[in-house]
């Protein structure tokens, strides 16, 4: 129980983000879920930053600098009452209870939970932990090439301290905090489009389809709810700092989740340059994340790491081209037609302000675009894409969930 | 069922038996000599006081103990160890 307790305590650390007025005008839910990126960007940076300064994670060590950090987090947020208050569909509150009870039920007896929890991003967590932090000796070592070494090392961070705070690793609460991500994804949906009809929707569609590509525990489930902080904050919420500090936040924390939170953030930088034509601001979203990721990349050079983000440079098989987009396709059609695509794109269809949709339908295009590109550099990747393209196509149907709920509302109703 | 979820039951119940620290591999005998990785890994996640190595039961630093799944394991170098609900156990000939 205390194992999931240290998931539900990242809100509370990551307080201090409330100070911006934009994060303010927010619903409580919106607030909690932008509280709770915030939390665990500040956790994994203490646990990084104590393995970098060899400082070993001992559990009164970790804790008491984060008690610290909440502390002063808590008091620069204040005050944390807001007057802010926004109108509640009763029959949409209805159904995402249901979809949160069928979600919780699927994890909870395991079904949904995906290989990878248990070939690599549990194992992984488990061994920093016993060696008390990221050892360059666990990651050089042969034996765990398997295991990505070269992978950004956010998730298993988030477990370790999981692991701080139960002192031992719980793989229910690993499956768990799926169910938090999910939500949390949707509540920055519904609070920052002020649309419980479109936080329905997303919910509907993330639950489904995360349940279909059995995404419980793996690296996913936190991508796409940084990826849906940073969607949201560009598409959705008029205070530029606000929608740099937000969009920056998702981004950074994206691609120290999973290799594709690479691909993401240049598809975000490429679709705010194209729709929005700020070059200023598109370096301060994307500043973060490319320096993290430069910082990992060399270190993962430096040590000369397994690493796959040389992908792109390898041969391209043109012979494949059609294959893989008939099993991307068969693969994208989630076992229900394609029915959590067609849902959005004919809500963007009949919408009244479908320009709205512009950017993150750039988004989705161009993720969905890279995932395809990626495939391709198999000769034959049928293997490849109906294992993981479930979970990669979660992506641009995330952003193409988004483009939908804000094609239905006009420009000057931000919030 | 997958061969993984059987692991994660043995490699628990190993995790007490298997003297800490040993070099330890899992497999599933039948896939030999292409044994699935992920068992390995499997394994590594339910035994961090141990050295969960991948499986190369032939090679010269071979591991000390083998857990195995599902059928018997047949190897010159291997004695039986421990029979488990869950599985087998295999040490290393000396």
């Amino acid at each position: 129980m205390s194992a999931f307790i240290a998931y539900l305590l990242l809100p509370l650390v990551g307080i201090g983000i409330w100070q911006l007025d934009a994060v303010k005008k927010l619903d409580l839910g919106g607030r909690i879920a932008i509280a709770g990126a915030f939390g665990a960007a500040i956790v994994v940076a203490v646990l990084a930053g104590l393995s970098i300064v060899s400082i070993g994670w001992s559990r009164s060590v970790v804790i008491s600098i984060v008690v610290v950090i909440t502390a002063i987090s808590i008091y620069v947020a204040r005050p944390l009452r807001t007057r802010e208050k926004h109108p509640i569909d009763r029959g949409a509150m209805a159904a995402l209870i249901v979809i949160a009870i069928l979600i919780i039920y699927g994890l909870l007896d395991a079904r949904l939970s995906c290989g990878d929890l248990h070939f690599f991003w549990g194992p992984k967590a488990v061994r920093f932990y016993r060696d008390g932090g990221v050892t360059l000796g666990f990651l050089a070592d042969p034996n765990t090439v398997r295991m990505n070494p070269g992978y950004p090392l956010l998730l298993p961070l988030l477990y370790v301290w999981s692991e701080t705070i139960a002192r031992q690793f719980s793989w229910f609460s690993a499956v768990l905090s799926t169910a938090l991500f999910l939500f949390g994804s949707v509540a920055l949906v519904r609070s920052t489009s002020r649309d419980d009809r479109a936080a329905v929707l997303m919910a509907a569609t993330l639950a489904y389809a995360f349940a279909i590509a059995d995404a419980a525990g793996a690296g996913e489930p936190p991508l796409i709810f940084f990826e849906t902080l940073a969607i949201v904050a560009i598409t959705f919420i008029r205070d530029r700092r606000a929608q740099t500090v937000l969009a920056a936040l998702g981004l950074a924390c994206a691609v120290m989740t999973k290799i594709e939170g690479a691909t993401f953030a240049i598809a975000v930088v490429l679709a705010v340059l194209i729709i929005r034509r700020t070059l200023k601001q598109t370096i301060l979203i994307a500043a973060p994340a490319a320096l993290l990721l430069g910082a990992w990349l060399a270190f993962v050079r430096m040590h000369d790491l397994s690493e796959y983000y040389r992908g792109a440079a390898m041969p391209i098989y043109f012979a494949a081209v059609t294959k893989t987009l008939l099993t991307l396709a068969k693969a994208a059609s989630y076992e229900l037609y394609g029915l959590p695509w067609i849902v959005p794109i004919v809500l963007i269809a009949i919408a009244p302000n479908r320009r709205n949709a512009a950017l993150p339908l750039l988004i989705a295009l161009l993720t969905f675009g890279a995932a395809f590109f990626f495939y391709i550099h198999l000769p034959d990747p049928t293997w490849w894409i109906l294992s993981s393209a479930p979970r990669v196509l979660l992506t641009p149907l995330t952003a193409l969930v988004i483009a939908s709920a804000a094609a239905w509302r006009s420009a000057d109703d931000l919030s | 069922m997958y061969p993984s979820r059987d692991m994660i039951l043995l490699a628990q119940v190993a995790a007490d038996i298997v003297p800490r620290g040993a070099t330890v591999t899992a497999i599933r005998p039948a896939d030999a000599p292409d044994y699935d990785i992920t068992l390995y890994l499997t394994a590594g996640g339910m035994m961090p006081r141990h050295r969960v190595v991948p499986p190369n039961l032939d090679a010269a630093d071979r591991p000390q103990f083998v857990l195995a799944v599902r059928e018997p394991l047949s190897n010159p170098h291997y004695r039986l160890y421990r029979e488990l609900p869950e599985g087998r156990i295999y040490e290393a000939v000396k």
